[in-house]
């Protein structure tokens, strides 16, 4: 069961102060709460990281320092 | 706090506000990383001084963009700044890593720029555009239960799904990093500086918030949103084929 106090709509909302530690923590503890019980959200903030992470990797891999100095 | 901020003939008052940070506060890693090089770059040492324009330029030049109107302006703001930085360095106190008090000592430049050129919409005012549109969802409403539902509303009606099984490759394919590519340049200047500057570079947060002079709170939502459209962009084109 999905948990009710938090719904997933908020939860996309939450995920970069989630992930930047500033989440109060009452807050902190029902969004983790969530992840536990909801695979829609466990996906996002999957794919939020993996976003994250891409866009460091097209950095190396494409030369991206050049193509954002030129612009 | 005076004469922390040396900034070719302004300073910076002292900011209050619990949004803010204190400069005087933040755990700065470049500090002590910093001193020997500072010396070599106080003696006159050339190559130090080169190593560091080769360090930052590009980016310098890409923050002063976003502050003024034409790549020319910008490039004018970048060398302003730089001849400042050599100007200050005798001054400079270390009580902030090099990087952070060179991009100040660039935003002061690039604001002074900006307000002489009456058609250049200042980085505030941009910033107050992006800030504005906070309240723009992060994932497509349509994809919840409507609020009308008495069950679960604002709960998943089409979950994301987990990138799995050859998404991993599909990320470093040519395709997806083009789109990647447009879907951050196509991003308002200020969210993708920060994303930039988070992402690419690796600054801390606290390091932005110094040298873009935004809150805490407002870098996060400028994040938010940068990283919230890329990620949509590319689930698009993941959950495609």
């Amino acid at each position: 069961m999905v948990p009710a106090d938090m719904k997933c709509q908020e939860f996309v909302e939450l995920v970069t102060d989630y992930m930047e530690d500033s989440l109060p923590a009452a807050t902190r503890a029902d969004f983790k709460a969530h992840i536990l019980e909801c695979d829609g959200c466990g996906a996002h903030l999957d794919q939020m990281r993996q976003t994250m992470q891409a866009i460091g990797d097209l950095a190396v891999t494409c030369h991206i320092r050049a193509w954002f100095a030129i612009k | 706090m005076a004469g922390v901020w040396v900034d070719a003939g302004e300073t910076t008052p002292p900011r209050t506000g619990e949004a803010k940070i204190d400069a005087g506060q933040v755990v700065d890693r470049g500090v002590l990383t910093d001193a020997a090089q500072l010396h070599r770059l106080r003696s006159g040492d050339t190559e130090e001084f080169e190593r560091l324009v080769v360090t930052h330029h590009a980016l310098m030049y890409r923050v002063a963009r976003a502050h003024v109107a034409s790549s020319a302006i910008a490039e004018d703001v970048v060398q302003d700044t730089w001849i400042a930085v050599l100007d200050g360095l005798t001054a400079f106190e270390g009580r902030s890593s090099l990087r952070t008090w060179i991009f100040q000592i660039l935003r002061n430049v690039a604001r002074r720029r900006g307000q002489r050129e009456a058609r250049v919409v200042p980085f505030s005012s941009l910033m107050a555009t992006e800030l504005g549109e906070r309240t723009l969802p992060s994932v497509d409403p349509e994809r919840f239960i409507p609020p009308s539902d008495h069950e679960w509303p604002g709960h998943w009606l089409w979950p994301p799904r987990q990138w799995e099984g050859g998404v991993e490759e599909r990320l470093l394919h040519a395709e997806t990093q083009a789109l990647m590519a447009a879907s951050i340049e196509e991003l308002p200047p200020v969210q993708r500086t920060v994303l930039w500057l988070r992402c690419i570079e690796g600054w801390a947060s606290e390091e932005v918030c110094l040298a873009l002079e935004i809150s805490a709170a407002n870098q996060r939502v400028l994040l938010h949103r940068a990283r919230s459209n890329v990620r949509g962009s590319l689930e698009a084109l993941l959950e495609e084929s």
